[in-house]
């Protein structure tokens, strides 16, 4: 049996073929070196995401939420929910809290997966927790630091953090304006945290990629501006939304603003997955559109 | 402590700042034993740390001189220093107080000449210039510091620089063995005034006084500005020590907020108003002072010193709740971010130094140590629950100085009342 078991879903994002896969990729090399085992959520659903707060409304995006936890209490008794997508993990969590401290939303909440004639209750029972947050509070940065077999020594990594995994709820015990965990984590596979990177939590725009491009990009170049200004290399950020606005954009932003921006923007799993001893593929590092040579590189040293 | 003689007639008295020993001069000036309770090495509290009261513009220092006349001329009052409150118990009339004395090192033998000083080379953190500052680890909290006698750092102990402060003592004042001891005091009634501490900055996160240098509170800017500050007096930045002739202050920095402090702190416009005048008198023309407010509270006469400040070209008012604050890496210059909202303006503007007016909050939660009734903020409620504990100053509310005082005396009356009552019962 591993040492420590989840239930889990990997949200959208992270299916195959689409944006995440990659990180999906990582974070499984990354937990089977941590002998963690992820017990999917079977038919799990969308979380609602962006839409669900823009026009899907406040019931339907709770029982959209409330069906996976509600799946997982049944299947996956006595574990916490995991999620490696910031927007999984905060849309879940935001359900779980607003059905512990409003019993009226609970009632229908059941009502309707009463409806959907699935033999479904939610109960409330597990924790809903990120990836990270498993990683730092269940194993503890010393635990992961041992499976480190290759240094990403000489590497300078800009820890973008973004806003889903750092409000409301944010990581217990980090500063909403300046989390160090990316930076610790940097440190661990023995990588260069950018000390003073003044845009990790800045926003990436969201979905207002798609809707209001202009606005979105100027964000991102900000995130990037100030990663190079700090000499950094690349991006390493824990949002599968973050990941994707700030590295395939760079090319339009280029455009609109005759920049040369061409920097990687990695995963932590990434980062982990490479210093674990994984090669590029078992890494994920296919997956990049701007690709992150330095780590390439040393994946393919002594790859097993 | 076999000197220390305490009844159901004395007032004991917790918290030797401005509140305090108003207190227990005005107790034992109506005739009453008071025995005053300082947890610091020194009394004196947070305004003497002020370089400046306002609304006169005169220095703590007089009004501390003459509370300290008053209180070395009364043979009623018992000071005892880096004595700490850790439980009252009985009731009105009868209560007993269980203190905590901590060791000073040093003996009434001390004359504060100053070789244990020169002798020692460690160096700590200042408090008394909220951390601005270091000093030697034998020290002198504060040049009125009262009782005047010098205090060894624990850090020190066991170290050579412990030996070497000993031995440069002529006066056999320096005593390394001493160790702290646990005294109960008898008292019919208690003041409380234990005052205030600022609402730690480092939570207003946006506001970076955690990661930027040139962030600072209120109550740092007045150590600055103070001769005999960490700076002597000149208003420099703590990043590169330039002048700093632009500053933002910042009013309502954890204030009247629902992620801080829910209450307004009362004393904050004016503390501002009146460092824009410390400004002025620093750089003269030259001084840009801009003041970022929610309103401006300026009480009761306080009034015409707003309208002075109002006047002053120097000064510039904008209506906002700033956003958040950026830090210029190239010069250590602030941004401060947000819209103004007379005529929703955004900006974004740069200053040399930035102030936060950072609010007041109880110094001790006095709920674990005594029975007595807070408000939502922690604040001592008039009237404790048997009549006999009453709060006074910053204890019991955010005030400033002049309005401590009152609260003192008020709180003092409360007090002989109950011990008048005891004494007659007691026949």
């Amino acid at each position: 049996m591993a040492r420590k078991e989840y239930s889990f879903y990997p949200g959208c994002s992270s299916e195959r073929l689409t944006s995440a896969s990659n990180y999906m990729v990582s974070v499984e090399a990354m937990c089977k070196k941590l002998d963690v085992q992820l017990n999917e959520i079977p038919d799990w659903n969308c979380c609602g995401a962006s839409i669900g707060y823009a026009e899907g409304g406040e019931l339907p995006r709770h029982v959209m939420n409330a069906r996976n936890l509600a799946i997982s209490e049944q299947v996956n008794k006595g574990q916490d929910v995991v999620a490696t997508c910031a927007a999984c993990w905060l849309g879940a969590r935001e359900t779980k809290d607003r059905l512990a401290h409003d019993s009226d939303l609970l009632a229908e909440t059941n009502e309707a997966l009463r409806e959907a004639g699935m033999n479904l209750q939610y109960k409330g029972e597990q924790e809903v927790r990120h990836m990270v947050e498993v990683l730092i509070e269940d194993l503890g940065y010393d635990e992961l630091k041992k499976p480190v077999v290759k240094s990403l020594e000489g590497i300078k990594f800009a820890g973008y953090v973004g806003c889903q995994t750092n409000r409301p709820f944010g990581i217990v015990g980090e500063s909403f304006e300046n989390p160090k965990y990316l930076d610790k984590l940097v440190e661990i596979v023995g990588g260069e945290p950018v000390e003073k990177y003044d845009q990790k939590v800045t926003c990436c725009g969201g979905a207002l990629a798609f809707s209001e491009p202009e606005k979105s990009q100027a964000q991102i170049k900000k995130i990037i501006e100030s990663a190079y200004d700090h000499g950094a290399e690349m991006i390493v950020t824990p949002c599968p939304v973050c990941q994707m606005n700030v590295e395939v954009y760079q090319g339009q932003i280029n455009k609109r603003y005759g920049t040369k921006f061409n920097m990687p923007v990695t995963y932590y799993s990434q980062l982990m997955a490479v210093a674990y001893g994984g090669s590029a593929k078992d890494a994920g590092l296919d997956g990049q559109i701007i690709r992150a040579r330095k780590l390439e590189e040393i994946a393919a040293k002594g790859a097993r | 402590m076999a000197d220390v003689v305490a009844t159901h007639e004395t007032i004991v008295v917790v918290g030797g700042g401005i509140s305090g020993m108003t207190a227990a001069v005005e107790a034992a000036e109506t005739g009453k034993n008071v025995i005053l309770l300082e947890r610091a090495p020194s009394l004196g509290g947070r305004v003497s740390q002020l370089y400046k009261y306002f609304p006169k513009l005169c220095h703590p220092t007089c009004g501390m001189e003459i509370n300290l006349r008053r209180l070395r001329g009364n043979k009623r009052i018992k000071v005892l220093t880096q004595a700490e409150v850790r439980k009252i118990e009985g009731h009105a009339g009868d209560y007993k107080l269980s203190v905590t004395l901590h060791p000073r090192y040093v003996n009434d033998n001390c004359t504060a000449c100053g070789e244990c000083g020169q002798a020692v080379s460690a160096e700590i953190p200042n408090p008394f210039d909220y951390g601005m500052s270091r000093m030697k680890a034998a020290y002198l909290p504060s040049l009125m510091a009262y009782p005047q006698r010098y205090v060894i750092d624990p850090s020190i102990l066991g170290t050579a620089d412990a030996e070497k402060a000993k031995a440069a003592c002529k006066y056999g004042a320096i005593d390394l063995d001493m160790k702290p001891e646990t005294i109960t005091l008898s008292a019919g009634a208690v003041v409380w005034a234990t005052g205030w501490r600022p609402y730690d900055a480092a939570k207003i996160q946006p506001y970076g006084y955690d990661r930027f240098a040139n962030v600072i509170t209120s109550v740092e800017f007045e150590r600055l500005s103070d001769p005999r500050g960490p700076t002597a007096g000149r208003i420099v930045r703590p990043s590169d020590g330039k002048e700093a002739k632009n500053v933002a202050f910042i009013q309502c920095a954890g204030s009247r907020d629902r992620n801080h402090l829910k209450h307004c702190s009362r004393i904050c416009c004016m503390a501002s108003l009146k460092q824009t005048t410390y400004m002025r008198e620093h750089f003269g023309d030259e001084a840009q002072s801009t003041i970022y407010y929610i309103d401006i509270r300026a009480i009761d006469r306080f009034e015409d010193f707003y309208q002075k400040v109002q006047a002053d070209p120097a000064v510039r008012f904008l209506k906002s709740k700033v956003a958040n604050i950026t830090e210029d890496e190239a010069t250590g210059d602030v941004i401060l971010h947000g819209v103004d909202t007379e005529g929703y303006h955004r900006y974004d503007n740069r200053h040399d130094l930035c102030v936060l007016a950072v609010g007041m909050e109880p110094s001790v939660d006095v709920r674990s140590i005594a029975d007595v009734r807070v408000d939502a903020s922690g604040f001592i409620e008039l009237g404790a629950t048997d009549g006999g504990i009453f709060g006074a100053g910053c204890a019991a509310n955010a005030l400033d100085v002049n309005r401590s005082v009152q609260s003192a005396t008020a709180s003092v009356l409360r007090a002989v009342q109950v011990v008048n009552r005891v004494a007659k019962a007691e026949g």
